[in-house]
This record gives structure tokens, C-alpha cells and sequence, in this order.
């Protein structure tokens, strides 16, 4: 195997993932953010999604914004804070 | 070549023209910064010896929405710094890489630890699938040259190496690293001098195009059906 073929494996050299949507903060150690966005696609598939993540994940997310906005969905940006 | 320089000067004439008329219609005034930096981007990107493969308003102005959202991310300031861009790539404003320093050095042209819209479209305009592979090959040289003495040492590439596997978790043995290198030398080191210049990095790039892979983003083909342009309502029509 060439050694540049190894190295152009490397995350930092594909830019590609600047295109890519999801995005994790870390807000403090134990606290986490993650974005959830839709570049693409159904919004309505992704809202399905989105519902089913976050009921999943019940036990650790605190709120999501949709829950605190009342209905109003606009199929953009969705977030939860998540304690790990 | 001349003919896609000319086609580009067409449609940023357009679009300078189309923000003349729009300006009254813009949530700034005269000296509106959007309006400047696109103003900036043109003018650049017309005087900028690297021919342009970004020939539509609509792609300049997706790359502006993409530019944006990154900018915006930790300083909202129109600016992108050291810890937006590796937020960007990996998701985390926790992880340094050797490599996202390296791609933000080369991207910051003028070398004040920040990057103008200018600064990275031109970057990005040589990640686009039809750029000149000449462009493809400049840059990843310059890339792996870290010390940027004109050269590709056998030290970086061990250097690049061991970053690489240490960012996958891979674990090789010193032998066996030593081993890859030596190989990859052997093939491209025609001058046999310890390292590799830009004439032997060429001839390599050439024989082996899945070097370059990396090179192009064919997000930036289809960058206008990622990020709509729905803030600026462009009343040019693509040719």
C-alpha cells in the first residue's frame, strides 16, 4: 500500500464532511448537543425519523425543541439537548 | 480557458448588475457587507490565475449559504476561525488534526488565522470535479509538504503516517510503517535524493489518480440543490 494512499484516508483531509448536517457540541464533559438537520429529501420521512430518534432516546434527552415550540414544525432545524 | 474566464466575467457582471437593482429590496443598505463580500468574491475570483470552474450565480451564492452556516457557528462574525472550520469537518470543536491545520493554513491565503468568503471559495473552487487537475496537484502538493520547504520529506510522510492511524486507532508496527514508506519512495523518489519535489509528486499523482481522490468534492456540483439560495432572489437567469 502507498503511504499516500493511507494519509488521503484521513478525516481531516476529506472536505467533504463540511457538507454533511449533523453536528455534536460539547456544551460541558457530561453535555452534549446534537443537531439534527435535513439537507435533503422528504420532510415529512424525515420528521418520521426525527420522532422515532427522540422516543428512543427518551431517556436521555431532556427536551427537544419542538417540544417547546407548540406544533410549528418547519422540517429544518430540530435539536435535543442530550445528557450522556 | 479564456473562453471560461470571459463566461464567468458574464455572469458576475450579472450579478453585480442584479444587486444594483435589488439593493432597495436588500435587508441592508449601500455598503451592506453580503453584498460586499460577493462584490470581493467576483473581483477576486475573475483577477484569480486558477480558472474557475464556478461559472454560475446560483453556485456562488449556495457556497455563500454553505460559508454561512459555518461561519456562524461558534462567532458570529462573518469570519471563519480555527475552531468553526475543524467544527465543520468533524462535528466536534474537541478534535485537532494535523490535517484540518494544514487545509486551513493553505486556505488562509492571507495568513491571519481567519477565513473571508474570498479566501474560501477560491480554496474550494479546486475541489470542484472540473477544476484543472494541475490546480488538484499544486494543492495536495503543498498539502503534505508541512514544513513548506518545496520538498515532501521522508520524516513528514512518516509523520502524516503515524498521525493517520493514530486518528483511526489503527496500530502499526514501526517496521511495518517503515516498510510502507520505503516502498512509496522507492516508487516515487526517481531522483533518489530522500524526498520527494513537485516534478517526481506529478509523475506519481498521474500513474496513481486515486492519490487525488480526496481532491474533488462532488458536493460542489450539486452544491445548488443542497443549499438553496433562498435569501437572495437572483433574478439572473443560468445559462
Amino acid at each position: 500500500m502507498n503511504a499516500f494512499e493511507l494519509i488521503s484516508t484521513s478525516k481531516g483531509l476529506n472536505l467533504g464532511l463540511l457538507f454533511e448536517k449533523q453536528m455534536v457540541l460539547q456544551v460541558a464533559p457530561s453535555l452534549y448537543m446534537v443537531e439534527t438537520r435535513k439537507s435533503g429529501g422528504d420532510t415529512l420521512e424525515f420528521h418520521k425519523f426525527y420522532k422515532n430518534l427522540t422516543t428512543s432516546l427518551k431517556d436521555i434527552v431532556w427536551k427537544t425543541i419542538d417540544e417547546e415550540k407548540e406544533g410549528g414544525t418547519q422540517g429544518g432545524i430540530n435539536g435535543a439537548v442530550v445528557a450522556s | 480557458m479564456s473562453q471560461c474566464v470571459d463566461g464567468f466575467k458574464h455572469v458576475c457582471n450579472s450579478l453585480l448588475r442584479c444587486f444594483d437593482i435589488d439593493i432597495g429590496k436588500s435587508s441592508g443598505g449601500p455598503g451592506d457587507p453580503e453584498l460586499l463580500a460577493r462584490d470581493t468574491v467576483c473581483n477576486a475570483l475573475i483577477s484569480s490565475s486558477i480558472s474557475t470552474p464556478f461559472i454560475s450565480v446560483s453556485e456562488i451564492e449556495a457556497l455563500y449559504e454553505l460559508f454561512k452556516k459555518i461561519s456562524s457557528a461558534v462567532i458570529d462574525d462573518g469570519l471563519i476561525n480555527k475552531e468553526e472550520f475543524q467544527l465543520a469537518l468533524f462535528k466536534t470543536n474537541k478534535k485537532e488534526s494535523l490535517f484540518a491545520d494544514r487545509v486551513f493554513d493553505l486556505f488562509d491565503t492571507k495568513h491571519n488565522g481567519i477565513l473571508g468568503f474570498e479566501e474560501f471559495a477560491l480554496a474550494l473552487s479546486v475541489f470542484h470535479p472540473n477544476a484543472p487537475i494541475d490546480d488538484k496537484i499544486d494543492f495536495s502538493f503543498q498539502l503534505y509538504d508541512l514544513k513548506q520547504q518545496g520538498f515532501i520529506e521522508r520524516q513528514e510522510v512518516k509523520q502524516m503516517v503515524v498521525a493517520t492511524l493514530a486518528e483511526s486507532g489503527m496500530n502499526l508496527s514501526d517496521e511495518v510503517i517503515e516498510s510502507i514508506i520505503d516502498k512509496t519512495f522507492e516508487e516515487a523518489d526517481t531522483k533518489h535524493d530522500g524526498r520527494i519535489d513537485k516534478e517526481e509528486w506529478r509523475i506519481l499523482v498521474l500513474r496513481h489518480p486515486s492519490l487525488l481522490k480526496n481532491m474533488t468534492l462532488q458536493y460542489l456540483k450539486d452544491i445548488t440543490t443542497t443549499f438553496p439560495s433562498f435569501v437572495f432572489h437572483s433574478q439572473v437567469e443560468d445559462t
